[in-house]
């Protein structure tokens, strides 16, 4: 168990947003995260990485990551994507991606004034990394781009690349189909996959697209209204009759 | 090196004009305003920081700089380094506020800060109520006597290519792209481990000890200094010289200054108003040159430069 989610609630201003949400996840494991919109999904992953407050445990290598704050998630090894896209958009792709690899960086501001040997061995790791991630995710191209005069799919791309800089334990995705054609998600898909393996990621995934879901995922957990109403392998999902009701609504038209 | 070589026609410039001392004084007071500027880029186009109280800083760094060596004595270069201390001291606490509110309400805060500053100047007694400071000295240097504004100019250009330095070695490292990223997106910094309390203190700190250093060659270039000259208009002025200039550029400011300082001299012989003529202009430079005068020499601005 990588990540142990335990009775997880977000309250905005009297509205309960999730309501006492536990949920594991394995390492190593590709876990999905549904349901329909509005059922708490994208608040669990802004509780987790403290952009929204919360009550409840979080426990991610046996540290609480509820009980940290916001800047210092990444280096528990939690790193995400956002469902649109927060790139930073006046920088090059290479600036979005030095940012990603911010917390590794090892020098003080009289290093880099002074440019000293720490400071020059530092800049060359990171420039060294930030040219492997670009060349695997085939963004090399675009490095000392504008990263807003950028094709949407590429953005998504970046964005990725910038979360797997910062050499991450779990990458959390945020709905990274959404807006995507059926050629684009798909060569989406295998550079994840392709992610996943070489860096060893757990990955816990947001996404709508149910076809990629079942294709990717080895645990789904399903959320409605803020609660968990199912969770289990791809198969198990698809038959679970709860899921069905939350999707396409229940025969009876009441809600219990 | 080739980075460094824009420098060179600064330095040139004083050359033709050795005969004219009014003319270099001039050049030194767009210097001093340059680096009041470039602190306010730092605060705004590096940190997305808005501030419309910088000149109280300016006031701060002036009445520091002009109270130690009128009253006590103190040689102008310790004078100087401590009002910028002062300003950037001063600028933490301005800073605070920062961490809560942004935008319009920051600009606000600000404006508030720097219009209290104006006011508590004209109180109090050391710093010579509503009439100001008379007869600052003029610094003396080590080796040379300053009053020469030739020295003083190269003083101040000697100032602003070691902040260019600075800035341009942060601009692609650790502390530059944390500032802006934190500008761009707070969310996605902060999620990659940038601590915004840490670097929107520092941009506030920084921007403040500039305008601070700039106060206080302000107030011995100038002799005399009162609080009227640190009104609202000051910051403003301020601002508009980083859009008018090109933000996020030491030359870009620089090109900004001359335009605010500069031209109202260029134009006092004539019998026309420099408001309408600056109004005019600046409304042109925005709408053709969105980016600033900068664009016409087509300079990227130093985190849009290629560097893999």
């Amino acid at each position: 168990m990588i990540l142990s989610i335990k009775a997880l609630s977000v309250k905005f201003k009297g509205l309960i947003a999730v309501n006492n949400f536990s949920m594991d996840v394995e390492k190593g494991s590709f876990h999905s995260l549904i349901g329909p919109n509005g059922a708490g999904k994208t608040t669990v992953v802004n509780a987790l990485t403290r952009v929204v407050p919360s009550t409840g445990t979080a426990l991610f290598e046996g540290i609480d990551l509820l009980k940290m704050p916001a800047h210092r998630i990444i280096n528990a090894g939690v790193a995400r994507t956002f469902q649109n896209l927060e790139l930073f958009k006046n920088l090059t792709v290479a600036g979005n991606l030095y940012i990603g690899a911010h917390h590794t960086i090892n020098y003080n501001f009289f290093d880099e004034i002074f440019g000293t040997k720490s400071y020059k061995s530092e800049q060359s790791r990171i420039f060294r990394n930030v040219t492997e991630i670009s060349e695997m995710l085939d963004i090399k191209r675009y490095l000392n781009m504008s990263v807003s005069s950028l094709p949407y799919g590429t953005q998504k791309l970046v964005e990725i690349g910038r979360a797997v800089i910062s050499k991450p334990k779990l990458l959390i995705l945020d709905e990274p189909f959404a807006g995507l054609n059926d050629q684009e998600s798909e060569k989406l898909k295998e550079e994840i996959l392709r992610i996943k393996g070489f860096y060893a990621l757990t990955i816990l995934m947001i996404e709508h697209d149910m076809k990629i879901v079942m294709s990717v995922s080895d645990k789904i957990t399903v959320m409605n209204f803020g609660e968990k109403i199912a969770e289990g392998s791809p198969s198990e999902i698809i038959q679970n009759r709860k899921v069905a009701e939350a999707y396409l609504g229940d025969r009876s038209y009441s809600r219990s | 090196m080739k980075k460094y070589l824009w420098f060179i026609p600064f330095v040139l410039v004083p050359l033709p004009f050795l005969g004219y001392p009014f003319l270099l004084s001039i050049f030194v007071l767009i210097g001093i305003y340059t680096i009041a500027a470039i602190g306010m880029d730092v605060l705004t186009t590096w940190a997305g920081q808005i501030s419309i109280g910088n000149a109280a800083f300016f006031a701060v760094g002036a009445y520091t700089s002009a109270i130690l060596v009128v009253n006590f004595h103190v040689p102008f270069l310790i004078a100087f380094l401590i009002s910028g201390l002062f300003a950037m001291i001063i600028g933490i606490v301005v800073g605070l506020p920062a961490l809560r509110v942004s935008g319009f309400y920051l600009a606000v805060v600000t404006m508030a800060f720097g219009i209290a500053v104006q006011q508590i100047i004209g109180v109090f007694q050391i710093t010579g109520g509503y009439n100001g400071i008379r007869n600052i000295p003029v610094p003396s240097f080590w080796i040379f006597k300053a009053s020469n504004p030739v020295y003083q100019y190269y003083v101040v250009l000697t100032i602003i290519f070691l902040i260019f330095i600075v800035l341009s070695r942060i601009s692609f490292s650790k502390s530059g792209l944390a500032l802006f990223a934190m500008r761009d997106s707070e969310i996605a910094a902060r999620a990659f481990g940038v601590n915004l309390l840490k670097y929107k203190l520092a941009a506030f700190a920084a921007s403040a000890a500039l305008t601070g250093l700039a106060g206080s060659l302000y107030a011995s270039a100038i002799g005399f200094i009162s609080p009227s000259q640190f009104d609202l208009t000051l910051s403003l002025d301020l601002l508009a010289m980083v859009i008018v200039g090109g933000a996020g550029s030491v030359m870009g400011v620089m090109i900004g200054a001359a335009f605010f300082v500069g031209l109202p001299f260029l134009l006092s012989g004539y019998n026309i108003s420099i408001t309408i003529i600056q109004g005019v202009a600046l409304i042109v430079i925005l709408l053709f040159l969105p980016k600033g005068l900068l664009q016409i020499f087509k300079i990227r601005d130093l985190f849009k430069k290629k560097v893999i």
